[in-house]
């Protein structure tokens, strides 16, 4: 007996010590870390990843915070109701607002793709040349530059983290947004930049990658965001001097507007829609493609009208219509051209290029928000269809003007290819979305040189002026820097609308008494027309800055006012310069406690 | 034996010795009697009661089954043994007498199936519920998880919906041990081998066990952390061959549905809402005159739609048949069984049908070897619409005015995110998802007793499953004027087919030793050894095309062969090596003691971290079985106390099988209209994680009385170590967390059962009910917490709500003004009618209890209710009279909190309704209005707060049935040897205060292994069920 349990035991021994192997078992779908990258073709695999986190960023109302965040401004709306969108105009974010914290782990999820190629680089820098070393670095750095930009902007300060970080090591504090900024600044090194072509192949990778001129905009734009306009102005020069020959301002048709869009659409799909993506003012952009894997957005969707199958979900506020100059270059207040009871009319044909009114069309429909219009044309068929922006289905909105945000949508995006798309919420739009175009560098440049010591004045008179001409607008004449200030402001409003800069734009523009746009804009009543659909009787008035602001007393006719109040928004000065940190972040890493969280969340 | 009794019974004793001697003395002691007690197969039966009526003389038979007593002729002697009818045996002049007891009717489940073994029940150590078929008998029971119902103390059963084919049963055992990425389903095993248990039909299940203790289920080691299901399938007795058939047909109906608002208290509550919002509404008075009177005249400008009557149009028959043949020749005994069901659904665009068929056979090739062949198969074919969320997301919240169909019977699109379902209940448009799952199973196993005192046994048993589905989403035309077919609008933009493809292939193998030797007639030892091998092979394989010109022929060669088609494939793998061991020992069936150890190595974990060792003991003393007792065994039959203690693991880890290896995504990215690959990581892997271990110790004691009243309680403490979690890692890694071994939860709990059944003549009747509770908390998860509704914290049970406590509602201007100044909510303006919450936190002091910081808002969340269900109950109430049965089984939650929002059951959410108890709202006029006033735009009566948090707890009448079986005498005649008809209902009525048209138990769907609150108002609702059948046997 005892000889048998011996034997059983030993035999025991014998299978447990084989068994190891008999439970080894490893992944099939694919390769695992360990050293990758090994070659060129997996380094670029691995900086191709990085530019497609950019595209992974889309939320919900996508791209997002690219373009969605000038809804949460004094110029755009959001449909009531739609999520939580509310809470970023009314103070009412919190740390645990996941659309506000979103972008913070987005970032890092960046940040991480790209160190996983950069830690190893070095180590296979005898696989490849030179140039093509410093070419995916000089990509990478200037990605990296990119979020941690877009970090700063909105969360402030933030930890700068430079290598793949592990279980044992991720403590790491905020780093002040000045520091981040100095060493994003300095990462984009020159020569490694000139190591880039100006342009990459447009065959071969169209707007996808980053380019020499492409890059130093981007350095630019980071020195403007933070007040740096020296260097701003050097490296927009630089990124001018490149683009000659290759960059240009994309011409504009503003054959249809005001009162001629009875005839035909106005339309800046060439440059704003699919059209645009091949054309020579985009400089970069993040691609989406239904070919590809997760590589969709919903923006098209969420922009549209319900007659062109859109959720009507956002669109410029009555505000934002109001800041369109006249024909003449002056403001609805002062220009003699202006008639309350005939406002599209000699207005800066922008107005219905990127934005959609009721009386003009999209995508061939007759858009109307009238509740008594129960049918509008449809031209491609020249049928009569059911006018679902105002009629019928969608009950819970109200069988009237509320189903948009307020009477207006956004036009910039659309494009006649989505004719006849049904388009869903399940991210079919694979629409490019442009984050550098020469236009913005243009302004860039104007910018820099009106605000540092010693600009020229002249060229940024000029870069101004090349954008206005475009749309047919009279060239500014002013020479001196206030009267530039005011007409860079309002180009960029206009020019950049629903593009997502005027989120920061009001919180680094301060106007004459020093105080932050925002602070005054994003306090009070957000305003939209009657449910009835009358036109506005709302006199404004319009500050130097472009900023409009109503009182209820003063209307154009003496009668009441009658716009409706869409939102009523609260600035708290102290808290709301900044998005709160991710609630996660503050329990779990240690070098980052509730005290360091931004002030007043 | 008496030695060995200490010194403090041994004032009872001497008494008792008495006793004995003065019965002895009054006898008239003219003989020695001996004897010798068996069972109906021959095997002596240890320590059956032997008393001489009307005396107190007696013995107990020992170990061989003999015993010895005086008494004289014409005395009787009664021989009783727990789970055996008592046989009396007049004393005549023979001296020896042998007794063969027959098994009784009542304690068919004496003998219960035990991890690799079975056990007399009255010498189980652990806690282990059981379940004989006739449990089973006669209810419809689609699901088998469902039949555990209500049954056994200790389990909880919760449904997901009623769908067909979908209507299974989340089983837990004692409460939730796990949370985050594992599994807290319990092991089921089908006759040994690891199995879904919706896979047998119900009808084919002769016995279920519930390991429920660490020291019963510590022989499954790594995977007995949740308990353990034996289920024992049906197998041919050795009696004659038999047919049998059993069968019913029913009808099912939901078993409630929401009271929603009709369109003029809709366009009334609308216009309140509106104007409370400062807006103004277009339903005027005279606007909702027109409507009432246009509706008739023009609907297709004022429609009016029915959602309940469009979506609740199926039959709901349901028809079920099963077959077997028994058949038992010399060495051979077979049986095989084939069962068919076809479930109608509630919807017509449901339905599920199974086949499904068993054969068991047993070969004794020899006296010493023995040969259990078994094969099973099932198929189930399930089908559903895309839209069947949708469906009953209309039903239950959408108001009903939506412009749908036009009066010449042509539907209107919705624009944006919504669809209209018309054209999809209606018709079945829109396109339709099958789903077929074909499993096949064998074991084989070869028994060889090579001495009387070991058994060898080795088990093949490889298992293959196929599913498959079959996705087809059609297009929907509708038309958006109601005349002619100018613009047809298309629901989407093509038709597409997805078909995919699961196969995997489970191998198990087993081998068994058991040793069985008593010494002394007093010592039995058994000893138990084994090892097993199991492995999974799983394959994927999908593929899609879309724009099929010719939507009728849906195979993937019909649909375009464009850009847009994409395949898919990916294959897994787990092994897992065990070695395990059993000891038992018994002292005259008295003492009892058992000790369990598994050694468990898993692929899912790195080298080194592998090997988990799960030991457990358990003891249990039968003081009925002491000598002294045995006088009062007439009155207390048995009683007996359990003690066990165990550890037990986990590797259910989510469904990722190589969690340890850090993988890296292939994916594309395109660029000028090209495609590039990319590779990318997304996931930060952990090498150190390993089991999740659970320990338990349980104290129980099982009773009967006058062979009646039988009694079994249990208290138990289960702790939960190791628990895998995701903890949040600071998003600057930026990599998706790995799991990490870090959470410990608990859960206290006591189960009792109790149960009567008695008879008088031709009556007989009984009462089963059990009382269980569980007291679950989480005591670590590193400082950390997760989820904003459903939340896991230190301190709280699993998956408890978390929100705001509302305290009231501003009554008056006077009450807001009040709360404006004093304590602000969210930044907001209170108004008169909106709710009022408690300012809990904001700072927190040094010791971190909250201090209100006099404002409202998210840090004032706290933990408001709990989603585990305590003070789960189920009673049986059963009566017979000459063949006439009725059974009532009640079954329900004595406290559970549950949280249902959005418009189910708020007002005033986008895109919803108002539920007709919504017209009991604060306005100026009734500010004693139950819900807070309407509005769209203000969303602070909307936050998650104990206002919208219901009770779930219920009682329900589960299960009403009524049988009749045909006397023997009146069968006689014919060849038939059993015909019973019977009738049952489930769901009959149900008592709770839980949210009206919502099921109580259908609250909650499982995602892995958390809950989600809310996601059920879009589930299939409950069904009950009506059905009659018979039972027939030749």
């Amino acid at each position: 007996m005892k000889k048998t349990f011996l034997t059983i035991l030993s035999v025991s021994v014998l299978v447990l010590s084989g068994c190891e192997s008999m439970l080894e078992r490893y992944p099939l779908n694919g390769p695992s870390t360990g050293t990758f990258p090994a070659s060129e073709e997996e380094a670029l695999s691995g900086v191709l990843v990085s530019y497609k986190n950019l595209a992974n960023s889309v939320k919900q109302y996508s791209p997002f915070p690219t373009r969605f965040t000038d809804n949460l401004t004094d110029i755009g709306t959001v449909r009531t109701g739609l999520s939580n969108w509310n809470l970023f105009v009314t103070s009412t974010l919190t740390q645990t607002t996941g659309d506000a914290t979103y972008l913070y782990g987005r970032i890092y999820k960046t940040v991480g793709r790209i160190h996983l190629v950069l830690d190893n680089l070095d180590n296979i820098k005898d696989k490849m040349s030179e140039e093509t070393y410093l070419q995916f670095k000089a990509e990478l750095l200037c990605l990296r530059a990119y979020v941690y930009d877009q970090g700063c902007q909105y969360y402030g300060d933030i930890p700068f983290i430079d290598h793949c970080l592990s279980l044992d090591d991720y403590a790491y504090p905020r780093m002040s947004k000045e520091e981040v900024i100095d060493r994003i600044l300095r990462d984009m090194d020159d020569t490694m930049i000139d190591a880039l072509p100006v342009r990459w192949p447009k065959a071969e990778w169209g707007t996808c990658r980053l380019g020499r001129a492409a890059a130093y905009t981007l350095k630019a734009r980071i020195c403007l965001n933070w007040g740096r306009y020296a260097e701003a102005a050097k490296y927009a020069a630089k990124a001018m001097e490149l683009s000659e020959g290759v960059y240009a301002l994309e011409p504009l048709d503003c054959t249809y507007y005001a009162n001629d869009t009875v005839e035909g659409e106005p339309s800046a799909s060439n440059l704003f829609g699919f059209a645009g993506e091949t054309c020579d003012e985009w400089m970069w952009a993040i691609q989406f493609d239904r070919l590809a894997a997760t590589n969709t957005h919903s923006m098209v969707y969420t922009y549209s009208s319900r007659v062109a199958n859109g959720a009507a979900g956002c669109g410029p506020s009555q505000a934002l219509m109001d800041t369109f100059q006249c024909t003449d270059g002056k403001s609805i207040t002062e220009s003699p051209l202006y008639d309350w009871q005939d406002p599209w009319n000699h207005r800066d044909p922008r107005l219905d290029l990127y934005c959609l009114r009721p009386g003009t069309r999209i995508n061939n429909v007759q858009y109307s928000t009238l509740p008594s219009v129960k049918q509008v044309r449809d031209y491609n068929t020249g049928a009569m269809v059911n006018n679902s922006d105002t009629n019928g289905n969608k009950s819970e909105y109200g069988p009237n003007g509320t189903k948009g945000p307020g009477g207006y949508l956004w036009r910039k995006f659309a494009d006649k290819a989505y004719y006849g798309e049904t388009l869903t919420t399940s991210y079919e739009d694979e629409l490019d979305v442009c984050i550098i175009r020469y236009a913005e560098l243009l302004l860039i440049d104007a910018e820099a040189n009106i605000e540092m010591d010693g600009g020229d004045l002249r060229r940024a008179q000029n870069d101004i002026n090349q954008i206005r001409s475009r749309v047919k607008m009279p060239k500014v004449t002013a020479m001196e820097r206030e009267g530039l200030r005011s007409a860079l402001r309002y180009e960029r409003t206009v020019e950049l609308c629903a593009e997502g800069f005027r989120w920061f734009d009001i919180r680094r523009w301060k106007d004459s008494d020093g105080k932050t746009l925002a602070e005054t804009v994003m306090n009070g009543p957000q305003y939209a027309p009657a449910f009835t659909g009358a036109l506005s009787n709302a006199k404004p008035s319009i500050s130097s800055d472009w900023t409009v602001s109503y009182d209820s007393a003063s209307t154009w006719n003496g009668a009441d006012f009658n716009l409706r109040t869409l939102v009523t928004m609260y600035y708290r000065t102290g808290k709301d310069e900044l998005w709160p940190l991710p609630d996660s972040e503050i329990r779990s890493n240690p070098a980052i406690n509730q005290e360091d969280q931004n002030p007043g969340y | 034996m008496e030695t060995k009794i200490s010194s403090s019974w041994r004032g009872l004793l001497l008494s008792l010795t008495l006793i004995f001697h003065l019965g002895w003395s009054l006898a008239a002691q003219n003989q020695q009697v001996t004897g010798v007690v068996k069972d109906a197969a021959g095997e002596p039966l240890a320590g059956a009661s032997i008393l001489v009526e009307g005396t107190v003389t007696g013995t107990q038979s020992d170990i061989d089954g003999r015993f010895s007593l005086p008494s004289s002729k014409g005395q009787v002697l009664v021989i009783s043994f727990i789970g055996f009818e008592t046989v009396r045996v007049p004393v005549t002049d023979q001296t020896f007498y042998e007794v063969v007891l027959d098994g009784d009717a009542n304690f068919l489940d004496d003998v219960v199936v035990v991890g690799y073994d079975t056990q007399k029940k009255v010498n189980l150590t652990g806690a282990v519920g059981s379940l004989s078929s006739d449990v089973l008998q006669n209810k419809p029971i689609v699901q088998a998880s469902t039949a555990l119902q209500g049954t056994i103390p200790g389990v909880t059963v919760t449904t997901n919906g009623g769908g067909p084919g979908a209507d299974t049963g989340n089983i837990r055992v004692r409460g939730i041990g796990t949370f985050g990425g594992s599994s807290a389903a319990p092991l089921v095993l089908i006759d040994g081998i690891e199995g879904s248990m919706n896979s047998v039909d119900a009808t084919q299940i002769d016995k279920i066990s519930v390991l429920k203790d660490a020291a019963s289920s510590a022989i499954y080691g790594s995977r007995a952390a949740n308990g353990v299901i034996l289920i024992t399938t049906k197998r041919a007795g050795k009696g004659r061959s038999s047919v049998s058939y059993r069968g019913y047909v029913g009808w099912q109906t939901p078993t409630t549905t929401p009271d929603t608002v009709n369109p003029v208290e809709y366009m009334i509550l609308n216009r309140e809402a509106t104007e409370n919002d400062g807006a103004t509404s277009i339903y005027t008075d005279e606007y909702i005159a027109d409507y009432l009177k246009n509706n008739w005249l023009d609907p297709d400008s004022f429609p009016i739609v029915n959602w309940k009557e469009h979506v609740l149009n199926g039959s709901g028959l349901t028809h079920n048949h099963n077959l077997s043949f028994s058949a038992t020749q010399g060495k051979m005994r077979i049986l095989t069984s084939i069962g068919y069901l076809d479930q109608k659904g509630i919807v017509k665009s449901a339905d599920f049908q199974r086949y499904n068929f068993r054969n068991n056979i047993n070969v004794d090739i020899t006296d010493r070897l023995a040969l259990r062949f078994d094969t099973s198969g099932s198929w189930g074919i399930r089908h559903y619409s895309p839209y069947q969320g949708t469906f009953f997301s209309f039903m239950n919240a959408r108001d009903p005015l939506f412009l749908a169909e036009y009066s010449n019977g042509t539907y209107a699109p919705f624009t944006g995110g919504s669809i209209n379902i018309l054209p999809m209940t209606d018709n079945g448009e829109g396109g339709s998802v099958r789903s077929d799952a074909l499993r096949f199973s064998g074991a084989m196993a070869l028994t060889w007793k090579p001495v009387d005192w070991l058994t060898l046994e080795g088990t093949a048993a490889p298992r293959f499953t196929l599913s498959y589905t079959h996705n087809f989403t059609d297009l929907v035309t509708y038309y958006s004027d109601p005349y002619g077919t100018v613009s047809p609008i298309k629901n989407r933009e093509y038709n597409s087919l997805r078909e995919s493809h699961t196969n995997d292939f489970y191998g198990n193998y087993l081998f068994t030793a058991k040793v069985h030797k008593q010494f002394a007639r007093a010592h039995d030892v058994s000893f138990l050894s084994g090892t097993s091998y199991e492995t999974l092979d799983e394959r994927t394989l999908s593929a899609y095309r879309r724009d099929f010109a010719y939507p009728q022929y849906q195979t993937i060669n019909a649909g375009a062969d464009n850009e847009f088609k994409e395949n898919g494939g990916a294959r897994y793998q787990w092994a897992l090596a065990s070695f395990f061991g059993r000891f038992n020992y018994n002292y005259k069936e008295r003492y009892l003691f058992e000790a369990n150890i598994r050694f468990d190595g898993s692929s899912r974990f790195a080298e080194g971290h592998r090997w988990g060792r799960f030991p457990s003991f358990s003891a249990a003393w039968r003081v009925t079985e002491e000598p002294w007792a045995t006088p009062f065994k007439g009155v207390l039959n048995e009683f007996k106390v359990r003690g066990s203690y165990g550890k037990l693991g986990n590797q259910n880890i989510g469904s990722d099988y190589y969690p340890t290896i850090q993988t890296l995504t292939i994916s594309s990215i395109s660029a000028a209209g090209l495609i590039y690959p990319i590779v990318g990581l997304n996931n930060l892997a952990n090498e150190e994680i390993t089991w999740e271990e659970s320990s338990m110790y349980d104290i129980g004691i099982d009773a009967t009385l006058l062979d009646k009243f039988t009694l079994t309680a249990d208290w138990y403490h289960k702790t939960t170590d190791g628990i895998l979690m995701q903890l949040d890692i600071p998003a600057t890694i930026g990599l998706t967390a790995p799991y990490q071994n870090a959470g410990v939860v608990r859960n206290i709990g006591w189960e009792i059962g109790v149960g009567y059944h008695d008879g008088r003549g031709d009556f007989t009747w009984g009462v089963d009910a059990n009382l269980s509770d569980v007291h679950n908390k989480i005591i670590d998860m590193k400082g950390t917490a997760s989820g904003s509704l459903l939340r896991n914290e230190e301190g709280y049970a699993i998956n408890s709500i978390y929100g705001l406590r509302c305290i009231g509602m501003a009554r008056t201007q006077e009450e807001a003004d009040y709360v404006n100044a004093n304590c602000p909510q969210y930044g907001v303006e209170t108004m008169p009618g909106d709710l009022i919450y408690a300012d809990i936190a904001g700072d927190f002091d040094e010791d971190g209890n909250p201090i209100p910081d006099g404002k409202v808002d998210d840090k004032d969340r706290v933990i408001i209710g709990s989603t585990i269900p305590r003070y789960t109950f189920g009673v049986t109430l059963d009566a017979g009279w000459k063949g006439f049965g009725i059974s009532a089984q009640f079954q329900g939650v004595g406290k559970l909190n549950a949280y249902l929002n959005g418009y189910y059951t708020q007002p005033c959410v986008q895109g919803g309704t108002f539920r007709k108890e919504h017209l009991d709202r604060w306005t100026p006029e009734t500010p004693d209005g139950k819900f807070p006033r309407l509005s769209y735009a203000s969303e602070l009566s909307k936050k998650n707060s104990s206002f919208w948090m219901a009770d779930a707890s219920y009682c329900r009448l589960k299960n009403l049935q009524l049988s009749y079986t045909l006397p023997k005498k009146m069968l006689a005649r014919t060849r038939i040897e059993n015909l019973t008809f019977f009738a049952n209902a489930t769901n009959v009525f149900t008592l709770t205060d839980y949210w009206q048209g919502y099921d109580p138990e259908n609250m909650f769907t499982t995602s892995g292994d958390g809950v989600q609150a809310g996601a059920t108002a879009t589930n299939y609702p409950l069904v009950s069920t009506y059905t009659f059948g018979v039972d027939i046997k030749f």
